[in-house]
């Protein structure tokens, strides 16, 4: 579904709370941070998988937003944007951590499969109840872009357009990147399918 | 070793399984310090205004010193208020006053 930027009410109600914090308020501010606080910090510590690096970079993007507060143009969502400054952060960290993030290393990953021996992990013995450290251990295996792709719309659940945005990248190509993180992510679960199908 | 290459899986509910654990997924819950460094934010930039804009501060320091010597010496001039010594002024007192008391020579 396509949105006029100027006529989506989330962007005028944004920039309308944006305004109030760029004259100080408090309260608006504070209304801000705790809608928007744990879901950057989900993407920050997912991309990082560390918690303390995560809550720095958190903590960073929320500094650059109340800088950003007095110049803020009524373009985009606020948590768009929070999302475009996290993900550009969290990517610096890791390349620090691990040198250059490219899309070669991408791209390697592509012809990756799971290997056989994970399969006779014990996760594969774990209950129900343990679907979600499944879908963790699958998440955190996934390359970082398909990773971004996939946390930015169906966890966080940006519209593909907004996740486009965030990821610097056109609808179509955001789209198929989505597509591939997915089947990626099926492929990695797919040993434990049984398991997350619950039977 | 070759790596096992599994077929992709294509079967719709094991899709929509996946896309319900994924928004099922929880957020994270940010630290008190963390909320509190985000929080806070906010209230350095509101105690900078304040810091500025109190009658104590930086800004209004010398208009308050100012109107408060008015106020004293509007004060110190009513409660000791003396008529002065004379009415006019008269051409010695203004000689005396422009170029000070004369000695006379012995």
């Amino acid at each position: 579904m396509v949105h006029s930027k100027q006529h989506d009410p989330s962007i005028q109600a944004d920039a309308q709370l944006m305004a109030r914090v760029a004259m100080g308020d408090a309260a608006a501010w504070k209304l801000l941070a705790d809608r928007e606080l744990s879901g950057v910090l989900l993407l920050a510590k997912r991309l990082l998988d560390h918690h303390q690096e995560a809550e720095d970079v958190t903590q960073e993007t929320f500094t650059r937003l109340w800088r950003q507060a007095p110049h803020w143009r009524e373009e985009a969502r606020v948590r768009t944007w929070l999302y475009r400054v996290t993900c550009n952060l969290c990517l610096d960290h890791l390349r620090h951590r691990h040198g250059r993030i490219t899309e070669e290393t991408f791209a390697e990953g592509e012809e990756e499969a799971v290997p056989a021996s994970d399969r006779e992990s014990p996760l594969a013995h774990l209950e129900r109840k343990e679907q979600r450290h499944l879908l963790d251990a699958a998440l955190a295996h996934l390359p970082v872009h398909h990773r971004t792709a996939v946390l930015l719309v169906n966890v966080l659940g940006l519209r593909v357009a907004e996740a486009a945005q965030v990821m610097h990248l056109g609808d179509e190509a955001m789209a198929s990147l989505l597509a591939r993180s997915r089947q990626r992510l099926r492929l990695l679960l797919l040993p434990w399918r049984n398991e997350l199908l619950g039977a | 070793m070759t790596p096992h290459i599994p077929e992709p899986d294509t079967d719709p509910r094991f899709e929509q399984v996946l896309n319900q654990r994924l928004a099922e997924l929880p957020l994270e819950t940010p630290s008190h310090r963390l909320r509190a460094n985000v929080l806070a934010l906010a209230e350095q930039s509101t105690g900078e205004v304040h810091r500025w804009w109190w009658p104590f501060g930086p800004l209004w320091r010398p208009a308050f010193v100012l109107a408060c010597s008015a106020l004293l010496g509007l004060g110190l001039g009513t409660t000791w208020s003396q008529t002065p010594p004379a009415q006019e002024f008269i051409g010695s007192e203004t000689i005396t006053l422009i170029f000070g008391p004369m000695e006379e020579a012995p």
